[in-house]
């Protein structure tokens, strides 16, 4: 996949002392390798932490990777691993304390007001989800069907082009103008 | 300006950037071109159905928390040695090869001229028609002196020059002491 192009220059740049440029991978994966830890850990302020670990393994071990896998393939079995040693140490910690029911319901309490305290860092992924989907809807059909093509069925620009009957350059910026439309739609959301 | 940035940026989101590299240097400098290299790849992720229930904005400062103490990955100086390592221990493994076949070489040539003036004595008595029937004298002689000490100083200046290469070398490839046997230096495998 043609993404992987940027994956690469990005670990280059990393492997070379760039440290700032680990920022993109973690912005560009972070909801994936959470939405892929949430299956394994319930706990949306565990998951959080997990995948907070995770990021923070793959980037000592990136001096170790050297690009035979794509980057996600490589961080996807660094999730899984963190996910599952994280879920082994509860049921570890839950079979060796004795919690009465009394203790379980005073933890369930502090699990939810954790998740209670930062309500302003956190967005539901339906409102996000409605956003791009009415945005999308009412784009022009040419830019519709660009971002859908590139998002969707993964087709290169080249690809693209030949669906669309379209020079290479034309559909870049389709794809362009669409996410520039989508974007003014989401950011608010975002920031506020 | 801000608009053509975008585009590019957008280009480089889809990997279809070609040899715009200027694009990645401002992307990694530019924290208001990172918000927004964020959102193209929320959208897409929302897109294919990749999001979690929820979406949390502090994450990026967090794990940056965590890492503010590591420090930056310098790995291309250590690609670099271990490119040489290989050469150097491979050289040192064949030059102690060619110090044994040398030697070898050198004790057969030695026992080789011996052989040979012992044939040529029995050759002598097969001439000699066995008219009278004698034991040869037995020429199995021992090497001379001179002979056997300067094989040895020949042998010693070699082990001489090796162990200079090896004082020499030997930083380079992390030996602290002489090694009993030739090692060939490979690339740690990866994982």
């Amino acid at each position: 996949m043609a993404e992987n192009i940027t994956d690469k220059e990005i670990i280059e740049r990393v492997k070379n002392g760039d440290k700032n440029a680990y920022d993109l991978l973690v912005l560009k994966y972070q909801q994936r390798v959470i939405n892929l830890i949430s299956r394994f850990v319930k706990n949306h302020s565990d998951a959080l932490d997990v995948s907070q670990e995770t990021f923070i393994k793959a980037y000592r071990a990136l001096p170790n990777f050297r690009g035979e896998s794509a980057f996600y393939t490589w961080l996807y079995r660094i999730a899984v691993n963190t996910a599952k040693n994280h879920l082994t140490v509860q049921s570890r910690k839950i079979t060796k304390s004795d919690y009465d029911v009394t203790d379980i319901e005073q933890i369930e309490g502090n699990m939810s007001l954790t998740e209670q305290t930062t309500p302003e860092s956190l967005l539901h992924k339906d409102e996000l989800q409605e956003t791009v989907l009415k945005t999308i809807e009412n784009l022009p059909e040419d830019l519709k069907s660009a971002i859908m093509l590139r998002e969707i069925e993964g087709l290169s620009y080249e690809e693209i082009a030949g669906v669309m009957d379209c020079p290479v350059g034309t559909v870049r910026s389709r794809i362009f103008r669409a996410r520039e439309m989508i974007d003014s739609k989401i950011k608010p959301l975002l920031e506020n | 300006m801000q608009r053509n940035n975008n585009e590019a940026l957008s280009t480089l989101v889809d990997g279809e950037h070609g040899k715009n590299k200027d694009i990645l240097e401002d992307l990694v400098r530019d924290d208001a071109m990172k918000g927004v290299w964020k959102r193209y790849h929320l959208i897409g992720d929302c897109l294919r159905g990749n999001l979690p229930e929820k979406i949390y904005n502090n994450f990026i400062i967090e794990v940056n928390q965590h890492l503010k103490n590591d420090p930056a990955i310098i790995s291309h100086k250590r690609a670099k040695q271990f490119k040489r390592e290989p050469i150097i221990g491979f050289a040192i493994a064949a030059s102690v090869a060619a110090l044994a076949i040398l030697g070898v070489q050198h004790k057969n040539n030695i026992s080789s001229t011996e052989i040979k003036d012992t044939v040529v004595m029995n050759e002598s008595i097969i001439d000699s028609k066995l008219e009278t029937f004698s034991f040869p004298e037995t020429h199995i002689r021992p090497a001379s002196d001179k002979q056997s000490t300067q094989f040895h100083l020949i042998t010693e200046k070699r082990l001489n020059n090796y162990l200079i290469n090896h004082s020499k070398y030997k930083h380079n490839i992390k030996m602290n002491s002489v090694l009993p046997y030739a090692r060939i230096v490979t690339i740690e495998s990866e994982e």
